[in-house]
């Protein structure tokens, strides 16, 4: 279970152009639940995400992580917990280019102490399963924006995390591609798996089991889904 | 175990990822270490040449002066330089230039009574003997001498002396090659026949050479100059000591080569600012993908692993590939135009092969020149996006 | 590992091993290099044209052939080398001026 306390980012603080992208924060994500977070362009979703991720320290506040405080860990912790909990969808897809989609599936793999050649053959399902199989040795530029954002799910996934945090997965993404992760989004949610997703695509968010609104930083409705 | 190969493999796939940087670093650092190591190379030949020859150059000469230039020196003063303390030999020279065939050649006459001089010892020849006592008229020539007036053992040589006579010798015997920087433009003769050939006074020789004990080797150089304070009182007279050989050896190469290294210096200067830059530009990249790889659970020490590995065996390559080039340049071709640079030569003299030392300590050093910059420009700014937020580092570099 | 990098560092073992080869082999050659010209260099004593030119003890014909070339005159090149030992010191007393000593 993941729990943000009171989170609170403000960006250049004490300069001209500060901003509090986010403000007072706490939320709740349960295991085996997608936890959605919507709310218009600019309300702070990809800032909470990225320190439910701990891919940015928060100015304020904190996140527990079944009960342990992972915001106090030092650097080099916050790196292993990453690496060995958290799988990261971004926006932005953030393929590495000049690498193939089988490359870019196990670079995460290379910090861990494991034979790389052992997960060859699951990270080909992995992208079999998400449609791929017959593009696993394309390059990245050769590929359709929908599914380079099926590798990075895929890359998110090959060191199985116990959470996945995915900011806006569907924002380049075709349709059949959106149907294609919407639903191994859900498939994951079954298998137990802690799903936290911003998003602004209403399937996705209808897929959720607890929704969080958003506006200027803040929360401002939440809601569960009914069984 | 696994983990390190893995990281090690990721780094030798970002130097085949980022190709046009490896090639501009690497061309840079190639050259850089190129120039570098073929002039330092000569330098360690040639010091080590030097050095070698001043081994066996007498502890002192004696040279005459007159109205400050140099002149014959008065053999008279034989005698009283035996007497002071110390002195072991003291043997007379005559030697000189000759222009022989449009080149100048040395001429040398040496003592063969001088005790210093083993007959039975294995001489640098490439055939016939060397000179003994009985003879008279003969020469033993240097290769090059053999080369350009195209004699051989047994031929008679017929030169014009400096009083404009014609002189006859005999060729006893020929310099081999390996030699050649020694003896390539020599003519060596006797005593007797020098001075004639000079037409030299019979109380006047060119220097005196002077051997100091050898007892106690640790005040060796002390007793030298206790010597040459001696001596230096004759009047018209001046004494050279080895110890102002070897420094003037040194100053000589050291000015040439800090020539090259000024050029050296501004190449270097070059590459870093080159490499620097196309890690600024690729910087981006560098930046985005650094980011990225934390948010994937690379800690700030892998990172930092990756570049070092990175930078170490770029830094490498580039300073194998440099040194390999200045080992061709120099001892393959001969080192054309640096090496006439450094030798001070004009063309008059004949072929011989310039000394080259590869020493270890220079190879070491040039793999330092290669390394060590680029590890500054590329680890570092690697670890200052290392240790920001990975999605501040992403978004700066998407920025 | 793949091929590629298993070549990349199979191409770096062979250049070190060059260089690092073609350094020992030129320790060596100049560590014995000694002996076999040393009874020449004993009899004749004079420094090998290695020797810096800057010393006419040198034989540096090229530069001797220039010394004479050059009329010998003060400030002329070899005007400094025959005058003194080297290295030399040259002091210029700023006070003096050729007027001095004119009344």
């Amino acid at each position: 279970m993941i729990e943000a306390v009171e989170l609170t980012k403000i960006y250049n603080q004490g300069k001209k152009n500060q901003v509090e992208a986010v403000t007072n924060v706490s939320v709740t994500a349960e295991d085996g639940e997608i936890t959605a977070f919507v709310g218009p362009s600019g309300c702070g979703k990809t800032t909470l995400m990225s320190m439910i991720g701990q891919l940015l320290t928060p100015t304020k506040g904190k996140v527990l992580v079944d009960k342990e405080d992972i915001t106090a860990y030092s650097d080099g912790w916050k790196a292993i917990f990453r690496r060995k909990n958290v799988g990261f969808v971004f926006q932005h897809i953030n393929l590495l280019p000049n690498l193939n989609a089988l490359e870019n599936v196990m670079t995460p793999l290379t910090c861990h102490d494991v034979d790389l050649a052992d997960y060859k053959e699951p990270a080909l399902s992995l992208l079999g399963q998400l449609g791929l199989s017959e593009r696993a040795y394309f390059a990245v530029e050769q590929l359709s924006g929908g599914q380079q954002q099926r590798v990075a799910v895929a890359r998110a996934l090959i060191t199985e995390p116990a959470i996945i945090v995915a900011d806006e997965p569907l924002t380049f993404v075709d349709e059949a591609s959106a149907k294609t992760i919407t639903d191994f989004f859900s498939k994951l949610r079954d298998e137990g798996k802690t799903i936290v997703i911003s998003t602004h695509v209403s399937n996705l968010a209808k897929l959720a089991d607890r929704t969080y609104e958003m506006k200027d930083g803040r929360i401002v409705k939440s809601f569960e889904k009914t069984a | 175990m696994s983990r390190f190969k893995n990281l090690f493999n990721y780094a030798l796939n970002c130097i085949q990822r980022y190709r046009i940087r490896t090639a501009v670093v690497l061309i840079c650092l190639v050259v850089s270490s190129a120039v570098f190591s073929s002039v330092a190379f000569i330098e360690d030949g040639l010091t080590n040449e030097g050095e070698l020859s001043l081994k066996y150059s007498p502890d002192l000469t004696v040279q005459g002066v007159e109205s400050g230039r140099l002149t014959p020196v008065e053999l008279r003063y034989l005698g009283y330089i035996q007497e002071a303390p110390s002195v072991t030999a003291v043997v007379p020279r005559i030697w000189g230039y000759a222009n022989i065939g449009n080149t100048l050649l040395v001429v040398v006459g040496i003592d063969l009574s001088n005790p210093t001089i083993n007959f039975a010892a294995d001489y640098p020849l490439e055939s016939g003997t060397f000179l003994n006592p009985e003879s008279n008229n003969s020469v033993v020539i240097g290769r090059g001498v053999a080369s350009l007036l195209g004699v051989g053992v047994g031929d008679v040589l017929t030169i014009l002396t400096e009083s404009n006579q014609p002189r006859t010798y005999i060729v006893s015997g020929i310099f081999n090659s390996e030699s050649s920087i020694y003896s390539g433009d020599m003519i060596l003769m006797n005593l007797k026949e020098a001075r004639t050939f000079f037409n030299l006074p019979e109380d006047k020789v060119t220097d005196i050479m002077v051997y100091v004990s050898n007892i106690d080797a640790a005040q060796k150089g002390a007793l030298v100059n206790l010597v040459a304070r001696e001596i230096s009182d004759l009047p018209n007279c001046r004494v050279v000591t080895k110890n102002l050989l070897l420094q003037a050896q040194e100053a000589a190469y050291g000015d040439r080569s800090g020539f090259f290294s000024v050029v050296w210096y501004v190449i270097l200067i070059a590459v870093a600012i080159i490499a620097f830059n196309q890690t600024v530009v690729v910087g981006h990249e560098s930046k985005f993908e650094i980011g990225l790889l934390k948010a994937v659970g690379f800690s700030t020490t892998d990172i930092i692993q990756v570049r070092l590995v990175e930078s170490l065996l770029l830094g490498t390559i580039a300073g194998a590939v440099g040194l390999a080039v200045g080992i061709f340049y120099d001892s393959v071709l001969g080192a054309p135009m640096v090496a006439d640079f450094m030798m001070g030569w004009a063309t008059l003299y004949p072929n011989f092969t310039i000394p080259v030392a590869i020493s270890l300590q220079t190879v070491l050093f040039t793999f330092t020149i290669t390394i060590v910059p680029l590890l500054f420009a590329t680890v570092i700014p690697s670890w200052l996006n290392a240790t920001v937020d990975p999605d501040i580092a992403m978004r700066g570099a998407r920025a | 590992m793949t091929m590629r990098n298993t070549t990349l560092l199979l191409t770096t073992g062979v250049l070190l091993a060059i260089v690092f080869g073609s350094s020992l082999l030129s320790e060596m050659s100049w560590s014995t290099k000694q002996s076999r010209s040393d009874s020449l260099r004993q009899a004749v004593g004079l420094p090998s044209i290695a020797v810096g030119n800057l010393n006419p003890m040198a034989r540096n014909p090229g530069l001797e052939m220039l010394c004479p070339g050059l009329y010998d005159s003060p400030g002329g090149y070899c005007y400094y080398f025959t005058a003194g030992t080297y290295p030399l010191n040259f002091t210029i007393n700023s006070n003096e001026t050729a007027t001095d000593g004119i009344k």
